[in-house]
């Protein structure tokens, strides 16, 4: 599913700081795998790479087989489109928009059909338990609620790979545990994910786990 | 994306931004209506300026000629509007429009202010005086070409002149012009309004012929405008060529060329302001709403997707005041010719919808739009999404 080779990844803000150092990774179809490591360990940028929503300085990354090192931003935004599903610590929803037009964004950009649309919105929001929501302004629900909309969201143009970078990072222990337990339905069901996290409790909800340190890994246990 | 979806996108952004939008939009349909305003002034001042100057008395040219064909073979080169017509040196004045024996006597001292014109009988599509005759006729007809049963010529008459000769319609008088013997039996057609900008009665040409006014100090004074105001200058050199006296002013034609030259001129400035407010618009837009736009990219937009709803975004608002600024435009052109008919005392308000001003801003607001978008896409591209996930 993912295969990073020799990824490396160097930022120049004035001095020259290293996040990703030589790392290379391979994930499987089906897997549910958990990156861990302390604030600047540079898992969160492995994660952006894998994502492909940052370029490495060197080194290649493939997505179903398919190497990103050398596609123009289009096609990035294409792979990133129909493969991948996102969950940002954040949430990153729209308050000015309803529970239902958060959704819907990525299947306007996936020219889904205005009829199959609603349907298809409802049945990932059904799948985080947030139907009942679905003309709620974002700006009223509680976090594991954003949260779970940010799932629905990521889910809606049914990606083989999801990536979450500290996806409970803002929510407390029980709606931690309802968004590790949609996770876990997800992986059952054919769903790849990548966590990253700095809880090694909510890490160990995966079947692998990466720990990383100073941009590179320094373990890896299934 | 489809454009259909982009669309959709870009009315749910209006609608999330509504207050940011309705502002920058009140700008623009101002300044959009000035810039439709201005340049309807610029493409149609020779029809307004002309005819208001034509009206209040400020002749553009005035040419003396013998034939009347001399006038048709001008015109076929030159479209032009033809106002009024007079014989040089004699006012048929109503002292030697003689009534008939039955009727009494006036006083001719009383009669001195009407002055009369020639209807010229081949120039009717652009002749002003038949125009405004047929339009403000009160009783009897105005049907020059038509066969009179009556033995008689016929005249026009204005209202105020009928009233003080006490004739109406249909009264049979004599026409007589005292260098001349010879009186024509005539009939009174009809009456017509009474307008400051024209004369208070009309013969037809065949009564002028028939008086035969040959001699060089009583050619037909005619007053002319071209249609295209370019054309005034042709119309000069022409007339030199065929050696037909003309008086106009130059100072007149200057002032004129000059208002044209300005509303052009503001007309560029003021779509370069919109061009301005446009691209500011839409970089205030963007920077407002950079989380959005970077989860979206995050989640398979690309930099072409969002500048492509910044476009539809853009055509939105050109649309929305496109419409409420014509309209603008419509209501101020016609509040300033109402004025301007109220202060002359003018009869009607003639006001065109701006439609080839409209669809010109159109097309030139789409390059304007172009190019705030190509602008705009200097700075998007040089965003990454991730530094502003991060930022965030």
């Amino acid at each position: 599913m993912v295969l990073c080779q020799n990824v490396f990844k160097e930022f120049k803000a004035g001095t020259s700081f290293v996040a990703v150092n030589n790392v290379s990774l391979h994930v499987k179809t089906g897997e549910f795998v958990s990156i861990i490591g302390k604030s600047g360990s540079g898992k969160s940028t492995l994660l952006n790479l894998i994502g492909l929503i940052d370029k490495p300085t060197s080194g290649n990354i493939f997505i179903d087989g398919i190497d990103s090192s050398n596609m123009v931003e289009s096609q990035l935004a294409r792979i990133r489109c129909e493969k991948l599903g996102y969950i940002f610590q954040s949430f990153y929803l729209d308050h000015n928009y309803s529970v239902y037009k958060n959704v819907e964004i990525p299947l306007l950009i996936a020219n889904m059909p205005s009829n199959k649309r609603r349907e298809r919105v409802e049945t990932c929001l059904e799948q985080v338990g947030m139907l009942n929501k679905l003309h709620s302004k974002t700006s009223t629900l509680s976090g594991g609620e954003k949260q779970r909309v940010c799932i629905a969201r990521a889910l809606a143009n049914n990606p083989s790979l999801l990536l979450a970078d500290e996806p409970c990072g803002n929510l407390d222990s029980e709606n931690t545990q309802v968004i590790m337990e949609i996770f876990q339905v997800l992986n059952q069901k054919g769903v790849t994910i990548i966590m990253v996290t700095h809880d090694i409790e909510d890490a160990k909800k995966a079947n692998r786990i990466i720990t990383m340190k100073d941009g590179k890994i320094i373990s890896d246990e299934n | 994306m489809k454009i259909k979806n982009y669309f959709i996108l870009a009315v749910q952004e209006i609608r999330a931004n509504f207050l940011l939008f309705v502002f920058y939009m009140t700008i623009f349909i101002l300044l959009l209506s000035v810039s439709i305003t201005f340049l309807d002034s610029a493409l149609f001042l020779t029809d307004k300026i002309a005819s208001t100057m034509q009206k209040i008395g400020t002749d553009n040219i005035i040419i003396s000629i013998e034939k009347t064909s001399d006038l048709e073979q001008i015109a076929k080169v030159i479209p032009m509007r033809l106002y009024e017509c007079k014989v040089k040196g004699y006012e048929f004045d109503p002292t030697r429009l003689g009534l008939s024996q039955n009727e009494t006597t006036r006083d001719s001292s009383s009669f001195t202010t009407f002055s009369g014109g020639v209807l010229l009988k081949d120039y009717q599509p652009n002749n002003q005086v038949a125009l405004f005759i047929s339009n403000n006729i009160l009783s009897g007809e105005f049907a020059p070409n038509s066969q009179n049963t009556e033995d008689a010529l016929p005249i026009w008459i204005s209202s105020s002149m009928a009233k003080a000769f006490g004739i109406d319609s249909g009264n049979k008088l004599h026409f007589i012009v005292s260098e001349h013997k010879n009186s024509v039996p005539i009939y009174v057609q009809g009456l017509f309004t009474s307008n400051t900008a024209f004369s208070d009665y009309y013969i037809s040409e065949e009564i002028y012929n028939i008086f035969n006014f040959n001699n060089a100090d009583s050619k037909l004074q005619i007053t002319v405008s071209p249609l295209r105001f370019r054309d005034i200058y042709s119309l000069i050199n022409m007339l030199r060529k065929l050696d037909i006296p003309c008086l106009y002013s130059e100072q007149t034609i200057r002032s004129t060329q000059m208002m044209y030259v300005a509303f052009y001129i503001s007309t560029i400035i003021l779509l370069t302001a919109l061009s301005g407010i446009l691209f500011h618009l839409l970089i205030l837009y963007y920077n407002r709403r950079t989380t959005f736009f970077a989860m979206c990219q995050a989640i398979g937009m690309s930099h072409g997707d969002v500048l492509m709803i910044l476009f539809c975004i853009s055509e939105v608002i050109l649309l929305v005041t496109t419409i409420f600024s014509s309209a603008l435009s419509y209501f101020v052109q016609y509040k300033i010719e109402a004025y301007i008919n109220k202060v002359f005392l003018f009869q009607n308000v003639q006001v065109r919808f701006p439609f080839i001003s409209l669809i010109l801003i159109i097309f030139l607001l789409q390059l304007c739009i172009l190019f705030a978008i190509k602008k705009v896409s200097k700075t998007i591209k040089g965003i990454n999404i991730n530094e502003l996930l991060r930022c965030e």
